[in-house]
């Protein structure tokens, strides 16, 4: 079963990023059986843009998730404002814009979609083997399944996973927002 | 081979690409890699045509480039492009239409800083055609463009010069030596017949006119197609196409700013030039929620602050829907009368620039255009065609239809393909290429406009007056592409070895023209489109010898004009040049 996720997974990546989609190629490029050492399909130095430097670089799609939150909505300075100061009507006004574009964000990036498409409060069965990461159960869980209940949560999914391309360098890589300086 | 048919949609505010495999239905749209921030690459579904010339320390370089660069093209570049103005360009595409200045100078941006090397309209167009040539081939290792079947769009505004550049730029930047181009509101056409399929034929009749209407980010353009019967067959045939008009969506954005900011200016608050530009795009995104089918009375706009305190220093004030809707339909598509003028900039001076429209109503331009081509129209326009982002407002549609209906008693049924406004001209385009290589109907119209060779007159000078001008008509309205026509007129001495240039004249306006026809004297319906230089080698002649000539054009199955002189005796051609470099 995690095998068949750990595909589906693969499978958005591959579709969603292109360096992993290079390297996958070239690990099924180095699994074939190789007669001729000259018919192996080379990747040239042009297709593959940044691509050690992008393994380097541990976690970079996080940030540039966060970069992008930053950049788009002002998502961060959000976050990091003390806002006990402020009313809730000056908070509703500034917020109403970091939400539309935040969401605009990840669904660009993920096109958000909900994991089960039943109503809220609606009958449901979960099978006898079934992965965990997709159903949670609560409430009074007895015998060995399937289990019968009410959806409490639909859950949600990414339906991509379209994260762009970091091509910097490592040192700026957890620069979320730059320093800017209006020069006069 | 070719694999797929590609549309380019060249937009002076954003590019767009379609495919179609061949065979194939399934349109596609081209994701185009950009850099979206420093050192970031996002594929998006447009390229904003904008170019930003960073200082050393910002190159970066795309995965296509062996080296890093510090031209930068797309959504970045349009962000750069509110942060550094001075140091972006911006709708080179309508300085490509500038026939007032030489569009091989490198004079963009204007207000560049002096340690910026400027770049031309044409290099620039260049630059982003280039963009997408090289993003397809990295996408596409195994099926060059170059292979491909392409066709680009440009307004059907653009004269016979403008178009040339783009195709020159267009083969310099790799795209295909065949490729063709196509006038946008036809292509918005064609996007209309590949959703329909064959079941047009039911919607529209021999002798019907069809009106597009095509207003873009910048651009405003019209187009006028009729149904004709050819042998049985309903065919189509674009009759009349409009000025270059440039108002658009932009402009709107920019007018419901101001209203804002009048706003926050009643309430005590004056705002900066960086919170002007942060309003600009705010009031975007207020346009489509307020115009769109959104429930809301009011939309707030906020501008945060330039620091990270973002409640602390963010200032909002509310835009009314109704108030919104009123001051855009009024400012844009007011109630006009049939024959109301447009009104003209009443200063004499103007400066170089972009020639923007002064007068924004775009129902009185379309009045102005209905009125000149009512020979054209013949008891039309029967049905209407919306294209371009501010027609998702059905408002603006409805106040369009009604002024129609007001001015020429009748209301065109619209023809609706639920198609996506934004890249219905990318769509046609790629359709377009299917039905070039024979597979659909052919929008049939030739050229657009009647062109006309100026010559002094033969006269006694009079001081201080310029001598005055005759036309003589090279190439009549609606001369259809694969033709040449022999120019009916005296022989022509032309000077071989030496440089000689003629003033070159346009006109949408004079459809019954034909070759050879002479003007006395260059009316107000013809305007100033560029001059044709003729170098001409000597072939065998002596140089400054004297040769008799006879003129013929040639307009290409491509779409590309080419005017000739042909030796009397028929033995020697030389081909004239448009908008060859003033020296």
């Amino acid at each position: 079963m995690f095998r068949i996720f750990q595909a589906t997974a693969t499978f958005f990546k591959i579709i969603g990023n292109r360096n992993f989609a290079l390297s996958v190629k070239h690990l099924s490029n180095q699994a074939k059986p190789v007669t001729n050492p000259d018919e192996v399909e080379k990747p040239s130095e042009e297709v593959q843009p940044n691509r050690e430097e992008s393994e380097q670089l541990k976690g970079i799609d996080a940030l540039t998730l966060l970069r992008a939150l930053q950049r788009d909505a002002r998502l961060v300075d959000f976050l990091q404002e003390d806002i006990a100061a402020f009313s809730d009507e000056q908070i509703g006004a500034a917020v109403r814009d970091i939400h539309t574009k935040s969401a605009e964000v990840l669904n660009r990036f993920f096109d958000i979609k909900p994991l089960s498409n039943q109503e809220e409060g609606s009958q449901l069965e979960v099978p006898k083997e079934f992965d965990s990461g997709v159903f949670t159960l609560i409430g009074s869980v007895s015998g060995k399944g399937p289990w019968k209940g009410s959806l409490a949560h639909p859950g949600w999914q990414a339906t991509k996973n379209d994260i762009p391309v970091y091509t910097g360098s490592e040192q700026a890589a957890k620069v979320i927002a730059p320093t800017e300086v209006e020069v006069n | 081979m070719s694999k797929f048919s590609i549309g380019v949609d060249l937009g002076t505010t954003n590019c767009v690409m379609v495919y179609t495999p061949i065979n194939e239905e399934n349109q596609k749209v081209f994701m185009i890699p950009q850099f979206v921030d420093s050192e970031v690459i996002e594929a998006r579904a447009s390229l904003p045509s904008f170019l930003y010339l960073g200082t050393d320390s910002e190159a970066f370089k795309l995965p296509w480039q062996n080296q890093p660069s510090s031209k930068i093209i797309g959504a970045w570049a349009r962000r750069r492009a509110s942060q550094v103005p001075d140091r972006t360009i911006a709708a080179a595409k309508s300085w490509l239409a500038h026939s007032k200045i030489d569009k091989r100078e490198n004079l963009l941006p204007t207000n560049a800083p002096e340690d910026v090397d400027k770049l031309s309209p044409y290099a620039v167009t260049c630059d982003i055609l280039s963009y997408l040539v090289s993003a397809w081939n990295y996408a596409n290792q195994e099926d060059k463009f170059i292979n491909q079947d392409v066709v680009l769009t440009v307004p059907a505004s653009f004269d016979e010069v403008a178009r040339d550049l783009t195709r020159e730029a267009a083969i310099e930047a790799g795209f295909p030596d065949n490729f063709t181009i196509l006038e946008e509101p036809q292509a918005a056409m064609y996007s209309w017949l590949g959703t329909k399929g064959d079941t047009w034929r039911k919607q529209l009749r021999a002798g019907d006119s069809l009106l597009v209407v095509d207003v873009g980010g910048g651009t405003s353009d019209f187009s006028l197609i009729k149904t004709v019967d050819e042998e049985g067959q309903l065919g189509l045939k674009r009759v009349a196409v409009g000025k270059h008009l440039l108002v658009g969506g932009d402009n709107m954005d920019l007018a419901l700013a101001h209203l804002a900011a009048q706003q926050f200016a009643q309430g005590g608050t004056s705002l900066d030039p960086w919170q002007n530009i942060s309003l600009w795009h705010s009031c975007r995104d207020a346009k489509e929620s307020l115009l769109g089918d959104a429930l809301q009375d009011t939309h707030t706009i906020s501008i945060k602050g330039k620091g990270r305190s973002i409640i602390g220093s963010s200032i909002s004030t509310q835009l009314n829907k109704k108030t919104v809707q009123d001051f855009l339909l009024n400012g844009f598509f007011p109630e006009v009368n049939f024959d109301e003028q447009v009104q003209r900039a009443s200063t004499g001076f103007v400066q170089v620039g972009l020639a923007y429209e002064s007068d924004a109503a775009i129902t009185r331009h379309l009045a102005t255009f209905l009125r000149e081509h009512s020979a054209e129209i013949e008891g039309g326009p029967t049905h209407i065609i919306f294209n371009g982002g501010v027609f998702k407002a059905a408002m603006f549609q409805d106040r369009v239809l009604n002024s129609i209906e007001k001015w020429l008693g009748l209301r065109p049924t619209v023809l609706d393909s639920e198609h996506n406004l934004d890249i219905s001209v990318a769509q046609g385009a790629s359709y377009y290429a299917i039905v070039r290589a024979g597979n659909g109907l052919r929008i049939r119209g030739g050229t657009s406009r009647s062109y006309y060779l100026g010559f002094e007159t033969a006269a006694m000078a009079i001081p201080g007056m310029p001598k005055p001008m005759q036309g003589l008509c090279v190439v009549p309205r609606g001369m259809e592409e694969g033709t040449s026509l022999a120019i009916p007129s005296e022989p022509l001495g032309l000077v071989v070895g030496q440089r000689a240039t003629f003033p070159f004249f346009s006109s949408t306006l004079r459809p019954d023209d034909n070759v050879g026809t002479l003007l006395p004297t260059i009316t107000a319906d013809v305007e100033e489109a560029d001059t044709i230089v003729a170098d001409l080698p000597t072939q065998g002649y002596e140089s400054g010898e004297v040769v008799s000539v006879k003129l013929e054009a040639k307009l290409q199955e491509t779409g590309a004009l080419e005017l000739w002189a042909i030796s009397l005796d028929g033995t020697q051609r030389w081909k004239f040049e448009f908008n060859a470099r003033e020296e």
